[in-house]
């Protein structure tokens, strides 16, 4: 296997806002504007679309994710539109049905590492029992938290809305990212964030590798825009990453 | 309000398509929709870079183009149904209150039976009430001079 370069990866914090909603007007190839209806989401208000939030919708042949860019109204409140980008693609988006289902996910911000590294260790306990002084049996003592690191200079930081929401924001929940939701499926514990390291194979056959920390939470940060570094640490309430290997369509 | 004594109103203009059935009269006035639209149908944002230089907008990216260009053709799409609206058109689909539907205004009026170059003369007719045509200007001022002459 190649060597891995973090100029080749691109990390995304993201959250976890999901949900659903319903088009209340027919769209056509090329929209930019949505008209929508029957939103529900993991947000504390349940019917707002943050700015920022990603969907697809079923009529959409190619089941092109989406950003929203901007809302009607422009306040946490019931949405009634929304502007997407990029525009609808190739489709049938009939509101009547379930063409116009909308699916939302997470909002995310892009970070085009230049040169830096990533790290991460997953620790297992085990306990090893003896009988009558003896090696015996072994067993799975608790799980331990992954333990991830990162530091690196980046090249840009890229948010597909628009929006100026720095990792240090993302990380917190604050400024323009104050509408995330935590990626934790029990909203009582306290805020975390998903981050995921696509490493983007420039060459040859092999496949791209996604690595998922899921729920990690920082206990260390360092953030310099001066010099473009970011150093953050912290631990993830699973006992090892997700790691995916395809050809992955972002890349 | 008046100026000079003459009570300001809007531009229209008139358009008449013959049907052997009784013909159907299309009327346009001038209409001004910058702020319903912007309300409406706001601008696209750019996706937006974070470089140590500073932030900026990323205007080259190309799915903000494409969103600029489509908000173009909605703007022009928002002010012909405005614009016709003293036409009393009972329009299926076309709804103001959403923008998703504003360009759907052709494809509904060939779908009632309309030719494309109908549905074009309708745009000249809009385009006519909403801007200063030269020749109209000339013939209104030629007109004025003529009774200060008198």
């Amino acid at each position: 296997m190649a060597r891995i370069e973090m100029r080749d990866v691109t990390i995304y914090i993201q959250d976890g806002l999901a949900g659903s909603g319903n088009l209340s007007a027919n769209g056509t190839l090329n929209d930019v504007t949505l008209n929508i209806n029957t939103v529900v989401l993991n947000t504390a208000v349940t019917d707002a679309v943050p700015i920022g939030a990603r969907l697809y919708l079923d009529g959409e042949t190619a089941n092109t994710v989406h950003t929203v860019t901007a809302r009607v109204p422009d306040s946490v409140n019931t949405t009634n539109s929304i502007n997407i980008t990029p525009v609808l693609g190739a489709g049938t988006y009939n509101s009547g049905n379930a063409e116009g289902a909308i699916t939302f996910i997470n909002q995310r911000i892009e970070i085009q590492v230049g040169e830096g590294n990533l790290t991460w260790t997953e620790a297992k306990e085990y306990e090893y029992l003896r009988e009558r002084g003896d090696l015996d049996t072994v067993k799975e003592a608790d799980e331990q938290p992954v333990e991830m690191s990162m530091e690196f200079v980046y090249e840009y930081i890229k948010t597909q809305s628009g929006q100026t929401i720095t990792p240090v924001d993302a990380l917190k929940q604050q400024g323009e990212a104050a509408e995330w939701v935590s990626s934790s499926s029990d909203l009582c514990e306290p805020y975390c964030v998903d981050v995921l390291a696509k490493h983007c194979v420039p060459c040859g056959t092999d496949e791209d590798e996604d690595v998922l920390f899921t729920d990690f939470r920082y206990e260390g940060l360092d953030f310099d825009t001066g010099d473009a570094t970011i150093a953050v640490s912290g631990r993830c309430n699973v006992s090892e990453p997700t790691v995916t290997r395809s050809t992955d369509a972002e890349c | 309000m008046r100026i000079n004594g003459v009570e300001v109103t809007g531009s229209e203009a008139l358009l008449v398509l013959p049907r052997d059935k009784g013909d159907i009269p299309i009327k346009a006035v001038a209409v001004s929709i910058s702020e319903e639209f912007d309300e409406k149908c706001p601008v696209p944002v750019a996706p937006m870079l974070q470089t140590k230089d500073g932030n900026k907008p990323d205007h080259n990216d190309k799915d903000f183009k494409v969103a600029m260009a489509r908000r173009a053709d909605m703007r022009f799409a928002l002010m012909i149904v405005r614009s016709l609206e003293p036409s009393n058109i009972e329009w299926d689909k076309v709804n103001v209150d959403m923008p998703a539907t504003w360009l759907t205004w052709r494809d509904e009026l060939q779908k009632e039976g309309l030719s494309e170059v109908e549905c074009n003369r309708i745009v000249g007719l809009v385009l006519e009430a909403n801007s200063l045509d030269e020749a109209k200007i000339k013939a209104a001022r030629d007109n004025f001079l003529l009774g200060q002459g008198e």
